[in-house]
C-alpha cells in the first residue's frame, strides 16, 4: 500500500511538472462531494471487513469456496471490466479523441486470451490461484513474493495512468 | 505427490500427448492473437491513413472502427475455441491419465 501511494505521489508530481501550460483553477470546496466520497470509501471498507471475517482459506478468498458457477464468475469478471477503466477512462478517451481512443480498449482486452492460453490450465492443475503462488511453490517463497509485489505495484501504476490522464484533463 | 507416482504419470504416453498437444495449441492461438494485435498497432504507427479511410462518402466512421471491433470479437472467438477444446479433449485426456495411475495412490 505504501509503495502504491509513493508511486501515486510521483505520478502527481510528474504531471504537475510536465504540464507547463496547465492553469490551476481555484474551485469552491465541494462539501457534499467530499461527504459522499467518505461514505463510499467507508461502506467499501465495511463490506470488505465483513467479507474478510467470513473467509478462512485461500479457496474461500479467491473462488468463494468453489461455490461459484462459470457463468457467475464470468459476470464478476465482466463487472470488473465495466468499472472505472471502461466507463470513465475509455469513454473519456473516445470523447476527447474520437475513434483513436478505441485503440486502448483493444489493447487491454487482447491480453486476456493470451493469459488464458499460456497460464490458466497450469494454475488450475496445480490448484493455485495466482501466478505468484505457482512461482513461490517452485522457487523461493520470500524472494518471489517480494518480486511479485513490486511488479504488481508497477503494473497498477500503468493501469491507473490512463484514468489519471483522462480525469485530470 | 510421491516420486513413483510422478514417474508413472511422466512415462504415460497419454501424458506426453496431452503436454505436446496443449503446448502447441496454446502457442498457436497465442501467436495468432498477438500477431493480429501487433499488426493493428503497427499499421496505426506507420500507415495510419490506411485505417483513416472512411467507410462511406457520407459518413464519419473510418475503417479503424470495424477493424478494432473485429479484433475484440476475434479474441472472444479464440477464447471460445480454446475453452471448448480444454473442457472437452484435454480434460478427457487428463481424466484417463488419472484413471491409469489410480492404483498407485
Amino acid at each position: 500500500m505504501r509503495l502504491i501511494s509513493i508511486l501515486g505521489l510521483i505520478a502527481v508530481v510528474a504531471f504537475a511538472g510536465g504540464d507547463a501550460t496547465f492553469e490551476a483553477v481555484q474551485r469552491d470546496l465541494n462539501i457534499p462531494a467530499i461527504i459522499m466520497f467518505f461514505i463510499f470509501v467507508g461502506a467499501t471498507l465495511g463490506i470488505t471487513y465483513w467479507a474478510a471475517k467470513k473467509t478462512k482459506s485461500a479457496s474461500d478468498f479467491y473462488t468463494a469456496g468453489g461455490g461459484i458457477s462459470g457463468f457467475q464468475n464470468g459476470m464478476a469478471i465482466a463487472g470488473d471490466y465495466m468499472s472505472a477503466a471502461s466507463f470513465l477512462g475509455l469513454s473519456g478517451l473516445v470523447y476527447l479523441q474520437g475513434y483513436d481512443g478505441l485503440v486502448y480498449a483493444v489493447g487491454f482486452l487482447v491480453g486476456w486470451p493470451v493469459i488464458l492460453f499460456l497460464m490458466a490450465e497450469k494454475l488450475r492443475n496445480l490448484g493455485k490461484f495466482t501466478f505468484a503462488d505457482i512461482a513461490a511453490y517452485r522457487l523461493g517463497q520470500k524472494e518471489i513474493r517480494t518480486l511479485a509485489a513490486l511488479v504488481h505495484s508497477l503494473l497498477l501504476y500503468y493501469i491507473l495512468l490512463h484514468k489519471w490522464l483522462v480525469l485530470g484533463n | 505427490m510421491n516420486e513413483e507416482l510422478a514417474n508413472r504419470i511422466q512415462e504415460n504416453p497419454k501424458y506426453k500427448e496431452l503436454v505436446s498437444k496443449r503446448t502447441k495449441f496454446a502457442l498457436k492461438l497465442g501467436i495468432f492473437v498477438l500477431a493480429m494485435f501487433y499488426t493493428y498497432i503497427l499499421v496505426i504507427a506507420f500507415n495510419k491513413e490506411l485505417l483513416g479511410i472512411k467507410l462511406s462518402e457520407a459518413g464519419v466512421t473510418t475503417w479503424a472502427f470495424p477493424v478494432a471491433a473485429g479484433i475484440i470479437i476475434i479474441s472472444f472467438i479464440t477464447t471460445l475455441i480454446y475453452v471448448r477444446r480444454a473442457n472437452g479433449e484435454f480434460d478427457d485426456l487428463t481424466n484417463s491419465i488419472k484413471d491409469d495411475v489410480r492404483d498407485a495412490l
